[in-house]
């Protein structure tokens, strides 16, 4: 990687951990996902300033050229956050269900309450 | 309403029995619900009140899917117990919260019927009285068994067609109509779906229950056409349909087939 790629990729990393930070202050982000795109910015930084870690991470995934692995190593988090997120989303789907039908419920209990007897007839 | 069920199996049997304390030797009066999903019909909501009042005594509730529209105003107007959703949910859950109710006040069987206008109350005692009389746990009003006129469009029909033959294969016995969604359930039937994720219990909970050995029999019904209001699919919802209902399937026939294998009910 050229030192003017290195710099822009360190820069990039340094500044969104920034913009995490805040958003996590806000509230906007919980800690949990803060802690895990601070860990890909410090990841993305570290691997732009120090060489000899991105040539090794490059020939390790048999990349030809460091910005080629980068890239690859973005694609797969990328993809890795996606199935994270389709299976919170998911699981927040089935606990909305839940909490629906709860809800439901309760307001025709409180509705009925005073009416034990009645069945539910037309 | 004076339907009876005979042993339609033993678990909804001893379920009846016990609830009311009676001879289980005795035909016991079977309790049911008629389930009635309503999402933004408030055009035509009225109208299927006063035809399910004219044509069945029995209970009803009517679930309001978290309509947009005065469905709900409609539905507390006419005096009907509702259930309602604050959030839409679909309507694959819109009839699983009827069925969780169900269970809750101890019926023995329920029946869906579409607020649309599009099904016949008065088809409900002879569907019912086929639950009772071939001991099923699933009565399918079925638009196929007999020719009833009933017309669709092209993409529709073939689609129906496919999802026949496919869970005709699956199941070994003849399926004419498995995207009814005019059905009676048992309430052993009930216990097996309750709390499963489905597509829209079609095609789904036929595999579901018939590779688990529960008996499915379908009846000829006649529709009409549609009074008030749209589809509830979309066209994004309609071109997702026909793959929804396939991974429905496979995953209930998966989920049938391991429970066989480790000897367990669904």
């Amino acid at each position: 990687m050229t030192p003017q790629g290195q710099i822009i990729v360190a820069i990039g990393a340094m500044l969104a951990a920034f913009w995490i930070v805040l958003l996590t202050r806000k509230k906007t982000l919980t800690v949990g996902y803060g802690l895990f795109w601070l860990i890909m910015c410090l990841a993305a930084a570290l691997l732009a300033v120090f060489d000899r870690a991105l040539n090794f991470v490059t020939a390790l995934v048999g990349a030809i050229y460091p910005v080629s692995a980068m890239t690859l190593l973005g694609f797969v988090v990328i993809v890795g956050i996606l199935v994270l997120f389709s299976i919170r989303l998911s699981r927040l789907h089935l606990q909305m269900i839940q909490l629906t039908r709860y809800v439901g419920t309760l307001e025709y209990e409180l509705t009925h309450r005073d009416r034990p007897d009645e069945t539910p007839s037309a | 309403m004076g339907f009876t069920i005979q042993n339609p199996s033993s678990e909804s049997s001893a379920t009846s029995s016990a609830s009311r304390g009676s001879d289980a030797s005795s035909p016991t009066p079977a309790r049911g619900l008629i389930i009635v999903p309503a999402f933004n019909e408030e055009l035509g909501i009225a109208d299927i009140v006063k035809r399910i009042a004219e044509s069945v005594d029995q209970d009803v509730l009517f679930v309001n899917d978290g309509s947009a529209d005065r469905t709900l105003d409609r539905l507390h107007e006419a005096g009907v117990r509702v259930l309602s959703h604050p959030v839409n949910l679909g309507y694959a859950e819109t009839l699983l919260s009827g069925i969780e109710f169900a269970l809750q006040h101890g019926y023995d069987y329920c029946v869906f019927l579409d607020a649309d206008g599009q099904h016949d109350p008065k088809d409900i005692a002879r569907l019912v009285q086929t639950l009772q009389n071939r001991k099923a746990d699933v009565v399918i009003g079925s638009r196929f068994l007999d020719a009833t006129g009933y017309k669709a469009t092209v993409g529709r029909r073939t689609g129906m067609v496919v999802f026949a033959r496919l869970a005709s294969w699956i199941t070994g016995s003849r399926i004419t109509d498995p995207t009814s969604g005019f059905k009676v359930l048992s309430r052993r039937a009930m216990q097996a779906v309750s709390g499963k994720v489905f597509g829209d219990l079609h095609a789904e909970l036929i595999v579901l229950l018939a590779v688990s050995d529960f008996v499915i029999v379908e009846e000829s019904i006649q529709v009409s056409p549609r009074r008030h209001g749209s589809s509830m699919y979309g066209v994004l919802a309609a071109a997702l349909y026909p793959l929804r209902t396939l991974l429905a399937m496979l995953i209930a026939w998966l989920e049938a087939r391991l429970n066989r294998r480790n000897g367990e009910k669904p």
